[in-house]
C-alpha cells in the first residue's frame, strides 16, 4: 500500500515537472527522488515505474479528445513501426530515464555523503 | 566499492537515454521532445479533428466571418466584404494545411534550406539561378497597394498569421516536428512565389532539347521530322471544321549525317531548360496530360452548358488543391479549389460561369548567346556595340540554424537571368518572370457573369500559359489559350539560340489578344483542350509553340463527344476516366495484319493474345500489359540510330507515336535497318521480333498470361507522395483506370494524374461535382487527410454543396462551426 501511495505520489509529480520542463523533468526528478531514498532498494524501481505511470496517464487523458492513437500510427509510420509500439518506445524512454536518474541519484549522493546515516 | 556496478550501467543508460531524448537518432528529432505526452508530437492529435465548433479573432476582420463546414471538410466563408473573405481563408486553409503553405512557398522562394538543410541545396539553386525569387519581388513591387491582388493578399497574410498566433509549439503541424522546425510567418509575397512555382511546374519544354539531340546524330531534317512543331494529326483546340482527322502521317525522311551546331545546342539546354527535375525524378512531359471540356445546351441532355475539367499534375499528399466557397453577398460567391497560399479560387465556378484550364504548351522561353566581359566573372554583355551593365544579385543559402551554405551571383541582363555553359554565357527570357502579378484576373473572374466577362477578365493574364475554358448560365461556351505569346524576331521560332549581342533579336511584343487561339460557341456544340496544338497550323501558322502532347486524348474526347448529342453530367464524369485509347486502336491493326504473316508460333501466340484485348487500360484487363511491352520493344527497335552509345553525348530518347506509326505505314523505311548489325533489317522482322519480346517479358515479369499477374492494376498504380515522401504517410499503389494515351493518362511511376476533376451544369439550379485525390486536411492523423484517395481512385465525383448562405447548409451536412471575430491590431 505504502508502494503504490509512492508511486502514486511520484508520478504526479513527475507529470508536473513534465508539464512544467518538458521531459528534462523526469530525469531531474527521479534523481532527486534517488537521492532522497538513496537507502531504499527499491527507490529507483519506483521511479522507473512511476515515470510511464505518468506519461500514460497524461496520454490517456489526452486521448479522451483527439485521436492519439492515429498519431501513434504516424509516429510509428516513420521508422516502420506499428502505433502502438511508439506508445511503448515513449513508455520504456520514461522508465529508463527516471529508473537510471534515481539510481545514479542514490548512487551519488551515498558516494557524496560516506559514512553519514540517510534522512528518512 | 565505492559505487554499485548497478549505478555504472545506469550512469551510462542515463547518458544515452538522454543523448537520444535531446539529439534523437536515425533521422528523427530528439525522442524526448517527440514523445512526451505534455508537448511533444501527441499535440498535433488535438488539431487532427474539426471541433463541433470554434471561435477566433483576426486582427483587422472588419465584421464576423461564419465558416460552416460540410460533410466534406470543405469551408463555406460567409463574409460581409471580399477582404474579410480572403482574410478568413487564409485563416482556414494555415488550420487545415499550414506545414504545405510554407513548404511549397519556400520552394518557389529557393529558401527550402532554411527547414531542410543541405539536401534541399540543389533545388534552391535552380530556383534562384533561373530568377523566380527575384522575379516575384519585382512583381510584388509593381503591385499597386490599391489594387484586389495587392489588399487580398495582404488580408489573407494576416489570416494565416492569425491562425499561427493560436498554436503552441506542441500544436506545430507533424512535420515540424520531425524537422525540428517552426513555422514562419506567411508574407504575401509568399503568395506570388506559389503562382511562380506553378509557371515553373508547368514550363516544360524538352521538345527544343530533344530535337537538338536528334540532330547531333541523324541530322536536322529527320530531327525535325522526329520531333516536329507541328502536330502530324490535326485535332486542335480551335476546332478547324474539318471534322475527325484521319491517322495519316507523312513518311519519315531517312537518317542523316550529323549536325555539329546541334551538339553545342544539345550540350547547352539541359542547364537551361527549367523542368522538374528539382521536385521529381519522373518525367513529367509522359505523365501530365489535362483535359478539359465544355458541351452547350443543344448537345446536352437537360439543355444546360457542361463543363468538366481534370488538371493532371504531380500528385501529393495533401493535395496541391484545397476547397473552399467564399460567399459576400451581393459581390461574391465563389467555389473551387484553391493553391494553398493562394488568396484565389484558381479553378471553380460560381452562381453563373465555371472556367477550368489545361496547359498551353506554348513556347515562351527563349535564349540568347550573350557576349561577356569576363568569361569567369562578368559584369557587362555587349549590346549593340555598347558595353552594358549586368544586373547582379548575390543569393545566400542559409542552413536551419542560419549558416551559410552556399553564396551565388545571378547576372541578368535586359532579358532575363544569365547562366553560364561552359565558356559561353546565355540569358533567358521567360513570361513567367515578367512583373505581373496573376492574382488580379482570378478575383475579377470570380466575379464574372458571363463567359464573356470571364474572358475579359482573363485577358490581361500573361504566363504561365493557359488553356482557359468557361461555360455559362446563358449557355455559352468558350475556349482560349490565353498567355503572353512572343513575338520573335528572325523565323518567328523559339526552337534556336539567338544572337544576343543585337537588340534587334529581342521580343518585339506579344500576340494580340485576337490572334489567341480561340473559339466560342462553335457550330459543333463542343469545346475541348487536352494540351494538343492550340489551333491547326493550315487556319494560323504563326509559331506558338513545339511541344505539343501526342493527340490521342484530344482525339478521344472529341470522339465521345461527337458521338454523344445528349451529354449527361454522369457522361462528362465518365469520360474522365475513359479507358479507351486510339493510340491502341491505331496500332493494334497494324502490328497484327504485320504478325499474321508470321508462321512463328511464339509470334502467333503473342499475336493472338494482343488481339483479345479490347484496347481499353481497365483495372483488370490483363492483356493491356502485352500491348505496352510490344509498344516499347518496337520503339527500341525502330530508333536505335539515336540513342547513344558508351562514352557518347545523351540521345534524344524516343520520337511520340504518331511518328512511330508513321513508321509501321512505310514497311521499306531505313529506320527498321538496325545500326550495326551486318544485315539489313526490315519493318516485319522488327515487328515480329517485338512480339515475341513482349511475350517473353510479360511473361518473365508478371507470370503467365490468365494467372491474374498481368492485370492492369498489378503492373500501373497511382502513387500519391507525402510531401516529404515519408512512405508511410503516402498512399501508394492506388489502382486507377486508364493508361498511356488515355484521358486519365497514367504514368511509369504513377506520379502524376488528376488533380483535381470537376464536372458543373449551370442549369437554372447549379449542380457540381468534383474529388481530389487526397483530403482536406494536412495533418497525416486526421481521418480527413486521405478521405477521398480511394473515391477518387474509383472515378467518382462528390456531390459539391454550395449554400448561398449559412441557413442553407442542411444540418445534417453541418460538421463544423467556426466563428471568427476582429481584434485590435
Amino acid at each position: 500500500m505504502k508502494r503504490a501511495a509512492e508511486i502514486l505520489l511520484l508520478a504526479a509529480a513527475l507529470a508536473i515537472a513534465t508539464w512544467l520542463g518538458g521531459w528534462t523533468g523526469v530525469p531531474l526528478v527521479a534523481f532527486l527522488w534517488g537521492a532522497w531514498r538513496r537507502d531504499d532498494p527499491s527507490a529507483s524501481l519506483v521511479a522507473g515505474i512511476a515515470a510511464p505511470a505518468a506519461w500514460v496517464a497524461v496520454l490517456a487523458a489526452a486521448a479522451l479528445s483527439a485521436p492519439v492513437l492515429a498519431v501513434a500510427d504516424r509516429v510509428g509510420g516513420l521508422a516502420g513501426l506499428p502505433g502502438p509500439l511508439v506508445v511503448l518506445v515513449m513508455l520504456v524512454f520514461a522508465g529508463g530515464l527516471a529508473w537510471s536518474a534515481a539510481e545514479v541519484g542514490s548512487a551519488l549522493l551515498r558516494l557524496a555523503l560516506r559514512g553519514r546515516p540517510a534522512t528518512e | 566499492m565505492l559505487v554499485k556496478p548497478r549505478a555504472i550501467i545506469a550512469l551510462f543508460i542515463l547518458a544515452g537515454l538522454c543523448v537520444l531524448g535531446a539529439r534523437g537518432a536515425a533521422g528523427l528529432p530528439g525522442l524526448g521532445g517527440l514523445l512526451e505526452p505534455v508537448s511533444g508530437v501527441w499535440g498535433v492529435a488535438g488539431t487532427a479533428e474539426l471541433p463541433d465548433s470554434a471561435a477566433a479573432r483576426i486582427p483587422g476582420l472588419a465584421g464576423p466571418v461564419t465558416v460552416l463546414y460540410d460533410d466534406r471538410a470543405v469551408p463555406h466563408i460567409f463574409a460581409a466584404s471580399e477582404v474579410d473573405a480572403y482574410r478568413a481563408l487564409g485563416y482556414v486553409v494555415a488550420r487545415d494545411r499550414l506545414f504545405q503553405l510554407e513548404l511549397q512557398a519556400r520552394a518557389a522562394a529557393g529558401t527550402l534550406t532554411e527547414i531542410l538543410g543541405p539536401l534541399a541545396l540543389g533545388a534552391d539553386q535552380e530556383m534562384r539561378q533561373l530568377g523566380l525569387p527575384a522575379a516575384a519581388e519585382r512583381k510584388l513591387a509593381a503591385l499597386s497597394s490599391e489594387s484586389d491582388a495587392a489588399r487580398f493578399g495582404e488580408a489573407y497574410a494576416e489570416g494565416v498569421n492569425a491562425y499561427l498566433a493560436t498554436l503552441s509549439p506542441d500544436e506545430y503541424p507533424i512535420e515540424y516536428r520531425i524537422l525540428g522546425a517552426a513555422p514562419a510567418r506567411w508574407e504575401p509575397i509568399n503568395s506570388v512565389h506559389l503562382f511562380n512555382r506553378m509557371g515553373y511546374i508547368l514550363a516544360m519544354s524538352s521538345t527544343e532539347l530533344r530535337r537538338e539531340r536528334a540532330a547531333a546524330r541523324v541530322g536536322a531534317e529527320a530531327a525535325a521530322a522526329l520531333f516536329p512543331s507541328n502536330s502530324a494529326v490535326q485535332e486542335p483546340i480551335q476546332p478547324n471544321g474539318v471534322g475527325p482527322p484521319g491517322l495519316v502521317v507523312a513518311p519519315l525522311p531517312p537518317p542523316g549525317a550529323p549536325d555539329s551546331m546541334a551538339r553545342l545546342a544539345a550540350a547547352a539546354l539541359p542547364r537551361l531548360i527549367p523542368t522538374m527535375t528539382g521536385v521529381t525524378d519522373e518525367d513529367p512531359g509522359e505523365a501530365l496530360g489535362s483535359n478539359n471540356w465544355a458541351v452547350s445546351p443543344s448537345r446536352a441532355a437537360r439543355g444546360h452548358a457542361l463543363l468538366a475539367g481534370d488538371p493532371h499534375l504531380e500528385l501529393s499528399l495533401p493535395s496541391i488543391w484545397y476547397e473552399a466557397h467564399l460567399v459576400v453577398p451581393g459581390r461574391l460567391d465563389v467555389y473551387g479549389v484553391t493553391i494553398p497560399g493562394a488568396p484565389a479560387i484558381v479553378i471553380g465556378f460560381n452562381r453563373e460561369v465555371a472556367w477550368t484550364f489545361t496547359n498551353t504548351e506554348a513556347d515562351v522561353l527563349d535564349y540568347w548567346i550573350e557576349t561577356v566581359d569576363d568569361t569567369s566573372s562578368p559584369t557587362a554583355y555587349r549590346l549593340d556595340d555598347v558595353w552594358q551593365p549586368l544586373t547582379q544579385r548575390v543569393e545566400t543559402y542559409r542552413g536551419k540554424a542560419g549558416e551559410v551554405l552556399a553564396v551565388d551571383t545571378v547576372r541578368w541582363s535586359h532579358r532575363g537571368p544569365l547562366r553560364r555553359i561552359g565558356d559561353q554565357w546565355l540569358s533567358m527570357r521567360w513570361t513567367v518572370l515578367e512583373p505581373v502579378v496573376e492574382t488580379e484576373r482570378f478575383l475579377s473572374a470570380a466575379r464574372a457573369g458571363t463567359v464573356a466577362d470571364w474572358m475579359e477578365a482573363m485577358s490581361a493574364y500573361r504566363a504561365p500559359a493557359q488553356n482557359m475554358l468557361a461555360a455559362d448560365r446563358a449557355g455559352n461556351i468558350g475556349i482560349r489559350s490565353t498567355g503572353w505569346f512572343p513575338v520573335r524576331a528572325s523565323n518567328g521560332s523559339g526552337a534556336v539560340l539567338h544572337d544576343g549581342t543585337r537588340t534587334a533579336t529581342d521580343w518585339s511584343g506579344f500576340w494580340p489578344l485576337d490572334a489567341y487561339p480561340q473559339s466560342f460557341n462553335p457550330a459543333q456544340g463542343f469545346l475541348a483542350s487536352a494540351n494538343q496544338q492550340p489551333v491547326d497550323p493550315a487556319d494560323n501558322p504563326r509559331y506558338l509553340g513545339a511541344s505539343w502532347y501526342p493527340p490521342w486524348r484530344a482525339l478521344r474526347i472529341n470522339a465521345l463527344l461527337r458521338a454523344d448529342s445528349a451529354v449527361t453530367p454522369d457522361e462528362m464524369r465518365r469520360f474522365q476516366t475513359d479507358p479507351g485509347s486510339p493510340r491502341a486502336d491505331a496500332f493494334v491493326p497494324r502490328i497484327l495484319a504485320i504478325a499474321h504473316e508470321s508462321a512463328d508460333d511464339s509470334v502467333r501466340r503473342a499475336a493472338s493474345l494482343l488481339a483479345e484485348w479490347s484496347r481499353t487500360y481497365m483495372v483488370d484487363d490483363e492483356r493491356a500489359i502485352l500491348f505496352e511491352y510490344v509498344m516499347s520493344e518496337l520503339a527500341a527497335g525502330a530508333w536505335d540510330e539515336l540513342e547513344g552509345g558508351a562514352g557518347e553525348a545523351r540521345g534524344p530518347g524516343q520520337p511520340g507515336d504518331l511518328a512511330l506509326l508513321a513508321l509501321l505505314d512505310d514497311s521499306a523505311s531505313l529506320w527498321w535497318d538496325r545500326a550495326g548489325t551486318p544485315a539489313v533489317e526490315r519493318r516485319d522482322e522488327i515487328v515480329v521480333a517485338s512480339l515475341t519480346r513482349a511475350l517473353a517479358r510479360a511473361v518473365a515479369d508478371h507470370g503467365e498470361p490468365d494467372a491474374g499477374g498481368w492485370e492492369w492494376q498489378r503492373v500501373r498504380n497511382a502513387n500519391i507522395g507525402h510531401l516529404l515522401r515519408i512512405p508511410d504517410w503516402s498512399a501508394n499503389r492506388v489502382p486507377v483506370q486508364g493508361g498511356p494515351s488515355t484521358l486519365s493518362p497514367l504514368s511509369g511511376r504513377g506520379g502524376f494524374g488528376p488533380s483535381w476533376r470537376m464536372v458543373v451544369e449551370l442549369g437554372p439550379e447549379l449542380r457540381a461535382w468534383g474529388i481530389y485525390p487526397g483530403g482536406q486536411s494536412g495533418n497525416p492523423a486526421s481521418t480527413r487527410y486521405q478521405d477521398r484517395v480511394h473515391r477518387w481512385s474509383q472515378g467518382v465525383l462528390d456531390t459539391l454543396r454550395v449554400p448561398a448562405a449559412p441557413d442553407s447548409l442542411p444540418g445534417d451536412l453541418l460538421r463544423s462551426r467556426l466563428t471568427l471575430t476582429g481584434s485590435s491590431r
